[in-house]
């Protein structure tokens, strides 16, 4: 089960915006198309704030639980291990990709900015047992930003994505890490090199310096073919239980129960299943197996 | 391709060394875990099959194949009830990806064009809850796809049989019953794992759309 909180936070009156504020307003109430995939949002929150409310607002982000209980009010208490997971780097990085890669197994190729922040619960099963990492990807884009580094308040991990095959994302790290670290002190944060699967990469292996200097964790990483795409929250998970040979283990499979069968649905199923078997496969055949 | 190579080369060893050293910072631990152990599902199974694979499942509503995790694919024979289920497990994070009993019933075919994938339809239990699934697995080669399709309808006429089997086997009843008797309690056990699943599910759909509503009327 996977569940989804999301929502949308316009500072119309924080930021020199063009328009009208009717204008804003139907901005700020637009509904993005989300593509149809294996896990559908639990929640969705729309708030259309005047300068005059933002105060308020950032007051309330203070107030961790009072947040939560407003703005994610689907949210419950899980009896395991739960840690908040602060995502940050330039827009079309791959955050939202990565994001979307661990929870359904999809590669979404098509990039659609985030607004504000999107919050997704990701569990894994360790030799010590559950834990869940929940993951806030925020968005990448300033005019996206929403309450920016306010999603980073009570922030317990962080990851910074940068793309290699585009140089200035490589060259913002240092922004967004200043950004992180006021915030949120002495965390442990991965440093993430995503595309490493394509081939003409502009940033080098060896040109990734910034880590060194600040004490992060880097892997190269690719979403798109799934390299070292467990690493980060390996390492995170690592890094808060003090456990250098945590590990990840199977997830306990259930025996699925017994179905009873129904012709009428089979020969539904058989024709719907010849349908599909004429559409293509979404990647490359020659994509290599691990 | 040549000049693929020692690129290639020269990529995969500057990670392979960093991925071993830590320039993390060092920070104290929030939590503290204990080791515990490890229950795979699986300690009742023999696995009759173990191939690498990448599973995708079809999305309706898109029309169109979507990626559902690249691992490895096992056909899983318990050892008391004879019943073969089919279990693929994602690389590395050790996720699973689809879970679901072979019926007699069921059928492979190929993908249109493709003699490494196959496709196939499956109630799946895999986020534990039942859902029905038209899956397509691809293979690194030819030869692992026919030995996947060949098991798979292997499979299916073998529980078929044990299924006409036990209908008319009178002779075996007593034995029957025995076997009978494990199989309930299996069920028990699987009706309670079920059960608690069922109403955490059932509570966070509640509780979901109690949440939705006032966004809509928003």
């Amino acid at each position: 089960m996977t569940e989804v909180w999301q929502f949308w936070i316009w500072a119309g009156g924080a930021t020199q915006q063009s328009g009208s504020c009717k204008e804003r307003l139907t901005r700020s109430f637009k509904i993005r198309n989300l593509k149809p995939s294996q896990y559908k949002p639990s929640l969705r929150c729309v708030l259309s704030l005047s300068s005059a409310s933002l105060s308020i607002l950032f007051n309330l982000t203070q107030h961790r639980y009072t947040l939560h209980s407003m703005a994610l009010p689907n949210q419950q208490t899980v009896d395991y291990p739960s840690f908040k997971l602060v995502i940050v780097g330039d827009g079309g990085t791959g955050k939202t990709t990565f994001v979307k890669r661990h929870l359904t197994g999809e590669f979404e190729k098509k990039y659609e900015p985030t607004i504000g922040v999107e919050v997704h619960p990701l569990d894994f099963f360790t030799n010590c047992g559950k834990i869940r990492f929940y993951c806030w990807d925020t968005a990448g884009q300033e005019k996206f930003g929403g309450l920016r580094d306010g999603y980073y308040i009570h922030g317990q991990c962080a990851i910074i994505m940068f793309d290699v095959t585009a140089r200035l994302t490589y060259k913002n790290v240092p922004t967004w890490h200043r950004d992180l670290c006021r915030v949120c002190e002495n965390i442990p944060i991965v440093l993430c090199g995503n595309k490493v699967d394509v081939k003409n990469r502009q940033v080098k292996a060896k040109q990734v310096t910034f880590h060194r200097k600040k004490n992060l964790q880097y892997y190269e990483i690719s979403a798109k073919s799934n390299y070292n795409f467990e690493k980060p929250f390996l390492y995170l998970a690592r890094k808060l239980a003090g456990d250098p040979n945590l590990h990840f283990v199977e997830s306990p499979a259930l025996a699925p129960p017994e179905v009873q069968i129904d012709l009428a649905a089979q020969q539904q199923h058989e024709a719907e299943l010849l349908a599909a078997a004429s559409q293509p496969l979404p990647d490359d055949d020659d994509e290599s197996f691990e | 391709m040549s000049s693929a190579d020692p690129e290639h080369r020269e990529e995969e060893e500057a990670p392979a060394v960093g991925d071993d050293e830590d320039t993390g910072a060092h920070v104290a631990p929030i939590v503290k875990l204990e080791e515990v152990a490890v229950t795979t599902g699986e300690e009742d199974e023999d696995a009759i099959l173990d191939l690498k694979s990448k599973l995708y499942r079809f999305d309706k509503d898109g029309n169109q194949w979507k990626e559902r995790g690249a691992g490895t694919v096992k056909f899983l024979k318990h050892k008391a009830s004879g019943k073969v289920r089919l279990l693929m497990r994602q690389s590395k994070t050790l996720k699973i990806c689809a879970n679901h009993l072979i019926l007699p019933t069921m059928s492979v075919q190929e993908h249109a064009g493709n003699e490494k994938s196959c496709v196939w339809h499956a109630r799946d239990f895999a986020d534990g809850e039942l859902k029905d699934e038209l899956f397509c697995i691809r293979f690194p080669s030819i030869e692992n796809c026919k030995s996947f399709m060949e098991t798979f309808q292997e499979v299916a006429e073998t529980q078929k049989a044990e299924d006409e089997k036990e209908s008319s086997d009178a002779a075996g009843l007593i034995e029957k019953l025995s076997v009978e008797e494990k199989a309930d309690a299996e069920k028990k056990d699987e009706e309670k794992s079920e059960d608690k699943t069922v109403e955490k599910e059932s509570a966070s759909g509640k509780e979901s759309k109690a949440v939705e509503e006032p966004a809509s009327s928003a």
